[in-house]
């Protein structure tokens, strides 16, 4: 059972933590695209997702409540890829807009 | 302040990712410190290539000899010697090999075939030489994060990690003074651990992270290397085309690079009226590596294209520079190899002592865990070491004609490194605690029998390496043999331990080190 919950918070952080890194850095990449070149937001993305993989990867391995830490990490899988869907078919205004309407 | 449960889940966190990963880890951070020095260790593998410094060369007489060596490619690219390679290096189409040129003459070098410190160990480094599917990769980049989340956990364990980091010694248990060689080291080079692995990871966002790219750019890979990379491609005009002055080009791009040289020419559909040329921007000035660009007309000489990064591309290419350190500062390239050797002795003790922290209890309990790791920890850390002295050693003995089972001379140097990395594994199945010591000998040996075999193949000893500026080869052959006497002092002492076992301290599992007292 030990071995179980070992295996289970180790897939939890390496391909959970990663799956939401990747899908929220996807989800930035696009948000930025108004504001900055699509050069420069796909490489601000890509180097600020090693670090929110680092925060889960840290966060993942050691929390005592691993269910409701898996509960988080479905929710933040889907809602990056929710997030990306709708930013990639331009439903939802860049964040160039956003801060231009503010 | 962390609370004890979480102090605990760390330290849990920090000696199981550290016993898991530590071999492969080991691994990469031997062949990254390697590398720092990979293209002296080339001129020490291929010794026709051991010139003195270079002469300025001009462009025009270079492709004239590229032109003599392949005529009718329509492709090819050159590289201009530098302080650290001394040689004009030609790549043509439809080959792996690099050739290497006199700069004076433009004679072609010819060294006996081998990878070198470029083609194997650097590559080793960061893709462990598994191609597929890039699998070893993304196993170097998980060992990447490993080593994010080992540093910052060993950190967050220590309740007073400045204490322990004044804290070695080298004379209680060997327990002991193994954590306090741990944590002295990892805080004594806590920026370069942190530093390396993000920053190796960073030069590989496109590859680890590809849905940022494919989102931004649609998915067009080629628009996605165009814009980041600086990638300019033409189609054909299917009509004869020339080359006018290339030296001409480079004197204007370095005219627009205020001063900067290009280090890398690049000719494109040569014989073709469309053909054209890409200059590269020479980054051994500065510490970032920089992608700029100039693509020149090959018939007229024209600007076709600039390419330097944007603000972000341009600290990405920092973050690389930080990690490639092509910069051309000594001081610093030593201190990175000291730095990356402290890695290796971080992550070897740290490997140690978990195995003499759990000896005893294992062997009371009958567990094979101690044995097991042992045998893995063995082969990872004095076996990888002594493979490599022994990729040197078959470079030195092998003929250049050398050829077995199929095999070309390239490919025999890493049958021999392969070979004996296998078999230190198997010998440390084999021998248990006693392996260490005697691999340490086997290294000691090794280096020895490195350097002597430098000295009778090629007449350079240290001395005389010294004398005509070989210093690339001096300094190689006093590392080899400043870690012959290391390891055969750690021989000496290891032996001592082994026949007078000592008993173990119960400090694993989990206790925080500083709470030890």
């Amino acid at each position: 059972m030990r071995a179980l919950r070992v295996i289970l918070r180790v897939t939890l952080a390496v391909g959970g933590g990663y799956a939401a890194a990747a899908v929220w850095s996807a989800a930035l990449a696009l948000g930025l695209r108004g504001s900055v070149a699509r050069a420069e937001a796909a490489v601000l993305a890509g180097m600020l997702a090693f670090l929110f993989f680092l925060l889960l990867l840290l966060w993942l391995l050691t929390t005592p409540r691993l269910g409701r830490a898996g509960l988080l990490v479905v929710g933040l899988v889907l809602g990056g890829a929710g997030l990306s869907r709708v930013l990639s078919a331009g439903a939802w205004p860049s964040l160039a807009a956003l801060t231009r309407g503010a | 302040m962390l609370g004890e449960p979480l102090r605990r889940a760390w330290a849990r966190l920090h000696t199981w990712a550290g016993v898991v990963l530590g071999g492969v880890l080991f691994a990469v951070f031997w062949m990254g410190t390697l590398s720092v020095f990979d293209h002296e260790i080339d001129r020490w593998m291929m010794p026709p290539t051991r010139l003195a410094a270079a002469p300025p060369v001009s462009l025009d007489a270079a492709a004239r000899a590229v032109a003599a060596l392949a005529p009718g490619a329509a492709q090819w690219s050159l590289t201009l010697p530098s302080a650290r390679t001394p040689t004009v290096q030609v790549r043509l189409p439809g080959s792996d090999a690099l050739l290497h040129l006199d700069p004076s003459t433009f004679a072609e070098l010819r060294p006996a075939p081998t990878l070198g410190g470029t083609g194997f160990i650097f590559p080793f480094h960061f893709m462990l030489h598994i191609d597929w599917l890039d699998l070893g990769l993304w196993i170097v980049g998980l060992c990447g994060m490993a080593m994010l989340v080992l540093t910052l956990s060993g950190v967050l364990i220590h309740k007073r990690i400045l204490r322990d980091f004044f804290m070695f010694r080298p004379r209680k248990a060997a327990t002991r003074s193994l954590l306090d060689l741990h944590t002295a080291l990892g805080v004594l080079a806590l920026p370069f651990h942190l530093v390396m692995p993000l920053s190796g990871l960073v030069i590989f966002f496109a590859l680890f992270f590809p849905g940022t790219w494919q989102a931004a750019f649609d998915g067009d890979e080629a628009a996605f290397g165009r814009e980041v990379f600086g990638s300019y491609q033409r189609p054909t005009a299917g009509a004869p085309g020339t080359l006018s002055s290339l030296d001409a080009m480079a004197a204007e791009a370095q005219r627009r690079w205020q001063g900067g040289r290009p280090f890398q020419v690049r000719l494109q559909l040569a014989g073709d009226a469309a053909s054209y040329v890409e200059m590269r921007r020479a980054h051994t000035q500065d510490v970032s590596m920089n992608r700029d660009a100039i693509y020149f007309d090959a018939a007229t000489g024209a600007v076709l294209e600039r390419f330097e990064s944007k603000p972000i591309g341009a600290v990405q290419r920092f973050i690389a520079g930080i990690h490639f350190v092509q910069f051309e500062q000594w001081l610093l390239r030593w201190l990175y190899f000291c730095a990356g050797l402290a890695g290796c002795v971080m992550i070897a003790t740290g490997l140690w002592f978990w195995l003499e922290s759990r000896r005893a209890e294992h062997a009371r309990r009958g567990w094979v865990g101690v044995r097991l790791v042992e045998a893995l920890a063995t082969g990872s850390v004095s076996g990888i070491i002594a493979a490599t002295l022994a990729f040197f050693i078959a470079n030195r003995c092998l003929p250049e004609a050398a050829s077995a089972w199929g095999l070309g001379r390239q490919r025999l140097e890493l049958v021999a490194f392969y070979g004996v990395w296998l078999g230190m594994f198997c010998h440390a199945g084999w021998r248990g605690r006693a392996a260490w010591g005697e691999q340490c000998a086997a290294i000691a040996g090794l280096s020895c029998g490195a350097v002597a075999l430098n000295w009778i193949t090629t007449g350079d000893h240290p001395l005389r390496a010294l004398s005509r500026g070989a210093t690339s080869v001096a300094a190689m052959d006093g590392v080899l043999l400043l870690l012959g006497v290391v390891c055969w002092l750690a021989a000496r002492r290891w032996r001592v331990r082994v026949a007078a076992p000592e008993p173990a301290l119960e400090l694993a599992r989990g206790v925080v080190p500083s709470s030890e007292g």
